[in-house]
């Protein structure tokens, strides 16, 4: 990149555009590829498709440079808009191929795909080119890739960044894009993720899926995504073999990805051990597999049913949403464990979504703080994540956070309760949606239909709940505010941001 | 009976909790033994066992408050126990008369409409409620009548000295972040709202008199809507009287009631702007429109006619955004939106400093504000930005403390969702129960509708909804602090989790 003109312009949202366009447009042109062998009709549209954006992409990228340092409000109103041209260029593909025959139906599914939620409306995968299985996979696996990237070059911002061990947690005023520690930061993002998929194909493969199932499988579950290219899921390889690797991937998936990538390379494995979150988070897994799968046994509690419990539970709290049984016929309990499991998410940078474990124990601290401040009201106490203390002016906005995460989850089940679905269906897709996992209860439980089965009206409803849960809110709202100002910067700003 | 500062009582035990809940068990006794004479007046059945049962919790009360006293100094964790305390003294003492008249099957049932009753929830496991002696029914609306503004509010106004003790005292049970005095000494602060309190009971009864009521529903409703409890004396609650005159009526009556006590007492000091000037009022009644509004276009939407929306939305709204739950129409019928959108109404509660419930008015506000200034603090990184309501600064510690409320309290619906699911519920119904029981509201969603009663859950179920009934009543520290205590007295020397003392390592030299 450094060979380029010097005198680009300097415009951040042009160029991380014109990025995503030549990302989108290389993953077309190999989707074309993979699927060539198998149906040349449909890999022809995709390589048209991605020819006439690459060269829109490069075409911006040899025109326009970032910024070194950006505002928060243009490098959210440039992330926003790079992630509305992915997707747009994914819906322009579904239509071109033909695999879907309305716009909001391709737009539905290229948004659940790049916000890696489960919510498909493919009805019938197995009929599919391969070439489109494979695109639909690197939606997910591209948004789990920009999912990471956001949590070097956005989350400094709101104060739960990547941190190095031993720094205090703490919000930044400014995005640096352009730093050898953000580029080294990104390439390390980068290749650990390589690393992982490669991984989770290997693991699939050995486990006894084919070549092609192994890979886009991988990519679906390393992302956290969950798109599936057989109607059932996981349920349709009947194999434990390959739902225990599913279990594993889906835990990476969920997993601090800077964190692992340290035990990799075994400098600091003790500091991994160390991480309450990590402990938390297999804490989680461990207990509410074990609940859940004692609430769901019939009559003594067989292995069966504790690998689709473990399986069901992991898939939940890491916000994948890959399904092997159709939990649906469970009695509410279990069901609404999956449902909160979801909603708390995974950890703090990880391509998994929710509301994250790092936030829910920092606020922990915050409450018990308070308790300690009844009894003794001159208590002075830090409030700390592991080892490291958080400033106040990080809880505060992670209090915020909270706030709009419940405000956003109350709102959609709203919304999604007057466009015609029932209550439970309107709440637990409202979560789903939020935590970017998909799978739900009632309606969208998994085998009773799913999203296609929805009306047009609840589909449409249920974008903007995962663009806003997969970029963590304020970048969305924030940014889309920037982007509208820009296009009417004639009209009287609002006071209030 | 009280005591002077010549008496020689170091005999006595010098127990907060214990003292406390002495007096309000006499409190208690005096309100069954009211009841009983209601009851001898109707000519009822249950003269001797509602006597009876005064006499025992009189009895009970009496020896609790004679052989304890207000000890030398008071800690902080030491109020919250009191408060707690007295709560549970009330709530058996409150079950007695059931108990004595053979009103349930189950010794529980009893506790459960005590519980119910004093948290000012009124969800009721009585049926038919109607055939019930008029004794028991007044009892049970005095029970919400206490509750209301609070047992322990009516203990400080007796209590002689209590210095800064009883303004905690009073803070630990008065619901919302801070409460203000109304007077230099904190038993006149109590005594004040007391008489504001009653007051305002006696104007209520005068109103539902002259909209048609007769004479003992008029007195039990004006019990049950100051308190913004919601019990009712007929099996179809509000719909018995289907009167438009009796619903406007209480509609103005519950949205007074789930106002600040402190404007009602400037109010009768000849302040009427004060309603005008306060902005959590203001806030208040745009919150009261906006509800309505919508409520009213979604039943439009979906078939209702508009004179039936307006009567059933402004109504329903009222009652579960003043937590009282009275019941006109079965709203788990309505169309899934109007029914979600009752259950925020549940969430939010009505103002501080009131008899309402839920999170209160003030708190979801700070939460709101908190929000959006985080998005203004994302696109001025540098600029300062003040948390204001109302034109005065929050501090730092306030949002603290509200935002760990606002966390319990959604924490603690999520638990006793999670919990009524396990024990066999479904999710709406569990749901719809918790945020009921928390913001003391009374019917919920599902099974548990404003049609139906508590009986739908199993036993177990209903233990779990009287525990939240009382977290949601004392406003969650009162019951955490004291269970955290409890569990370090139980365990000595071995768990410290509320010490601030700094660890020291064992390895580390002294």
């Amino acid at each position: 990149m450094t060979t380029f003109r010097r005198d680009r312009v300097e415009s951040t949202p042009a160029f991380l555009a014109g990025g995503a366009i030549v990302i989108a447009a290389s993953g077309l042109e190999l989707s074309a590829l993979v699927g060539a062998s198998d149906d040349f009709r449909a890999s022809a549209p995709l390589a048209l498709t991605g020819l006439i954006a690459a060269l829109v992409g490069v075409a911006l990228l040899y025109r326009y440079r970032p910024s070194p340092r950006e505002t928060p409000a243009t490098a959210f109103a440039s992330v926003v808009l790079a992630w509305l041209v992915l997707a747009a260029i994914s819906t322009v593909a579904y239509l071109a191929v033909g695999t879907f025959e309305q716009v909001d139906e391709a737009a539905f599914e290229s948004v659940s795909g790049l916000s890696t939620t489960a919510l498909s409306v493919l009805t019938d995968p197995e009929a599919t080119p391969n070439a489109v299985l494979f695109w639909r996979a690197l939606t997910q696996w591209i948004g789990g890739l920009l999912a990471l990237w956001a949590v070097v070059a956005i989350f400094p911002i709101l104060g739960v960044g990547n941190r190095q061990t031993g720094e205090r947690y703490h919000a930044r005023s400014r995005v640096v894009l352009r730093s050898r520690q953000t580029r080294r930061a990104l390439t390390r993002l980068t290749s650990i993720y390589l690393t992982l998929t490669a991984m989770g194909i290997v693991l699939f493969a050995a486990a006894g899926m084919n070549l092609f199932d192994a890979v886009t499988y991988a990519a679906t579950t390393i992302s956290s995504g969950g798109f599936s290219n057989h109607a059932g899921s996981f349920a349709h390889f009947d194999s434990a073999l390959i739902e225990w690797a599913g279990v594993g991937g889906m835990l990476l998936a969920g997993a601090n990805l800077a964190l692992l990538f340290r035990s990799l390379r075994g400098i600091t494995s003790g500091s991994v051990l160390r991480s309450a979150e990590l402990k938390a988070y297999l804490l989680a897994v461990v207990v509410l597999s074990i609940v859940v799968a004692f609430s769901t046994a019939e009559n003594g509690l067989d292995s069966t049913e504790l690998r689709h419990a473990t399986f069901s539970v992991t898939s939940m709290v890491s916000t994948t949403g890959h399904t092997v049984t159709g939990w649906g016929a469970w009695d509410d309990g279990p069901q609404v464990l999956l449902m909160i499991a979801a909603g708390i998410g995974a950890m703090s940078g990880a391509t998994g979504g929710g509301f994250r474990i790092a936030r829910v124990i920092a606020l922990s601290a915050s409450i018990r703080r308070e308790i300690v401040r009844q009894i003794h009201p001159r208590a002075v106490r830090a409030i700390k994540l592991g080892r490291n203390g958080i400033d106040d002016d990080v809880v505060d906005r992670m209090i915020g956070y909270q706030t709009v995460y419940l405000v956003t989850v109350g709102v959609g089940a709203l919304v999604l309760a007057a466009t015609g679905v029932d209550l439970v269906t309107a709440v637990s897709g409202a979560v789903s949606a939020v935590a970017t996992a998909g799978p739900a209860m009632g309606d969208l439980a998994p085998g009773a239909g799913g999203a296609s089965a929805l009306p047009d009206a609840t589909r449409l409803a249920l974008l903007p709940l995962m663009v806003l849960g997969r970029l963590e809110f304020s970048p969305v709202i924030v940014g889309v505010m920037t982007l509208l100002s820009a296009g009417t910067r004639r009209l009287p700003r609002r006071r209030w941001a | 009976m009280s005591t002077t500062a010549f008496d020689d009582d170091s005999w006595r035990l010098a127990n907060l909790a214990l003292h406390v809940s002495g007096l309000a068990l006499l409190f208690v006794s005096a309100g069954i033994l009211l009841s009983a004479i209601i009851e001898a007046g109707a000519g009822g059945p249950e003269v001797a066992s509602l006597t009876l049962a005064a006499a025992t919790v009189g009895a009970a009360g009496a020896g609790l408050w004679r052989f304890t006293r207000v000890p030398r100094r008071v800690s902080a964790g030491n109020t919250f126990l009191a408060v707690v305390a007295a709560w549970v003294a009330s709530a058996i003492g409150g079950a007695i008369p059931f108990v004595y008249a053979d009103t349930f099957v189950h010794l529980d049932d009893a506790l459960f409409e005590s519980v119910s009753g004093f948290t000012g929830t009124g969800s009721s496991v009585l049926v038919p409620i109607e055939g019930t002696p008029r004794g028991l029914l007044f009892w049970r609306s005095m029970t919400q009548f206490y509750g209301g503004m609070g047992m322990v509010v009516l203990a400080v106004t007796v209590l002689p000295f209590l210095g800064v003790g009883g303004m905690q005292l009073l803070r630990a049970e008065a619901p919302g972040p801070s409460s203000d005095r109304l007077a230099p000494r904190v038993s006149e602060t109590a005594k004040r709202l007391w008489y504001v309190y009653v007051g305002y009971a006696v104007v209520s009864a005068l109103v539902l008199l002259a909209v048609g009521m007769s004479l003992f529903d008029a007195v039990t409703h004006s019990f049950t809507v100051v308190s913004t409890g919601g019990l009712s004396t007929h099996d179809a609650s509000i719909g018995f009287f289907d009167s438009v005159a009796v619903e406007a009526a209480l509609i103005v009556l519950m949205l007074f009631g789930a106002t600040n006590f402190t404007l009602h007492w400037r109010a009768v000091r000849g302040d009427i702007g004060a309603y005008h000037r306060s902005s959590m009022f203001r806030w208040f009644m745009s919150v009261f429109v906006i509800a309505t509004v919508t409520l009213v276009t979604i039943l439009v939407a979906d078939g209702m006619a508009l004179p039936d929306a307006i009567r059933d939305g402004a109504f329903n709204v009222t009652t579960l955004l003043t937590s009282t739950g009275f019941g006109t129409a079965d709203f788990v019928q309505w169309t899934p939106a109007a029914q979600l959108l009752l259950l925020a109404l549940m969430f939010s509660g009505g103002m501080a400093g009131s008899t309402s419930g839920g999170m209160k008015l003030i708190r979801v506000r700070v939460m709101l504000n908190q929000a959006l200034r985080e998005f203004r603090r994302v696109r001025h990184p540098r600029a300062v930005f003040p948390l204001k309501i109302g034109g005065g600064a929050v501090g730092g510690d306030i949002l603290a403390s509200v935002a760990a409320f606002a966390m319990l309290y959604v924490l603690s619906i999520i638990a006793s969702t999670i919990a009524l699911t396990l024990l066999g519920t479904d999710l709406i119904t569990s749901a719809g129960a918790s945020a009921s029981a928390l913001g003391n509201m009374g019917p919920g969603l599902g099974d548990a509708g404003p049609a139906s009663n508590y009986l739908v859950f199993s036993r177990p179920a209903r233990g779990v909804i009287m525990v939240g009934m009382l977290t949601g009543r004392l406003e969650m520290f009162p019951i955490v602090v004291s269970v955290v205590r409890l569990v370090t007295v139980l365990s000595p020397g071995r768990l410290r989790p509320l010490s601030t003392e700094p660890r020291r390592r064992v390895d580390q030299p002294a």
